[in-house]
């Protein structure tokens, strides 16, 4: 996909820039592959008012994504733990598609 | 096993069942020299350290499926082979009581995650061995 030299796409959506260990970037695919199902699984737990299985994956989500590098999915993940500790629909609902979002716009820069 | 055994790397148990977490900490302390065994489940770690010769270093998180990390470091430290193996927790845990309850169980360290490269490195040096201290 073209981007604009502002970092943009040709659909005009911010790319979010993210320094990684360069070490790390064999495992970067598959973290990010697995972090893209667990928000559709959680959006299934939602639908079906499974909170425990929401706060078990935004858990194991906030502890290894900031160990990555992507701590914008560490924080995302809190948020969605916190809610799913509050059975709070609303705040999940919001959140949900945040985290979709930025791991579809996330690009990488290994140093 | 017996490949394991038969190498001078330092010898590391890492049970963790969140896998992409799991296969950082792996890669890292590959690169620091160690030999990696990783176990996902808490009732699996129990029957690897039934089985298994004790290593230079555990890594040890605390939330685990089946048995949990607490429980498998009381089992570890009732061991006497394995009484004198270092453990790090690796844990998501931050409420001080439960931190100065791993702690009242002679832990030699924790990384709490998210972790940083550094840190875990900086965290488990200090037992860089072949081999666990004998009394």
């Amino acid at each position: 996909m073209e981007q604009t030299p502002t970092g943009q796409d040709a659909d005009n959506h911010d790319k979010e820039l993210v320094s990684i260990d360069a070490s790390f970037e064999p495992l970067i695919p598959k973290f990010l592959s697995n972090r893209k199902k667990e928000v559709t699984v959680m959006q299934d737990a939602l639908s079906a008012q499974d909170f425990d299985t929401v706060r078990k994956i935004s858990h194991g989500m906030k502890g290894a994504g900031g160990s990555y590098g992507f701590d914008r999915v560490t924080e995302i993940a809190a948020v969605i733990e916190r809610a799913a500790k509050a059975a709070d629909i609303r705040a999940i609902q919001q959140k949900l598609p945040e985290l979709e979002s930025y791991l579809s716009r996330v690009e990488i820069v290994y140093e | 096993m017996n490949d394991q055994l038969s190498t001078n790397k330092p010898q590391l148990l890492l049970v963790e069942d969140e896998s992409d977490t799991a296969d950082l900490v792996k890669l890292i302390m590959e690169g620091q020299g160690y030999q990696v065994t990783h176990v996902a489940d808490g009732g699996e770690a129990e029957q690897m350290i039934a089985l298994m010769p004790p290593p230079s270093l555990v890594v040890l998180d605390i939330q685990l499926p089946n048995t949990d990390g607490i429980a498998l470091l009381e089992m570890i430290r009732a061991i006497p082979e394995w009484s004198n193996v270092p453990v790090v927790m690796l844990t998501a845990v931050s409420d001080e009581q439960r931190i100065r309850k791993i702690f009242s169980l002679n832990i030699q360290g924790y990384v709490l995650k998210p972790f940083n490269r550094e840190t875990l490195i900086n965290q488990v040096e200090p037992f860089r061995t072949t081999a666990p201290q004998a009394d």
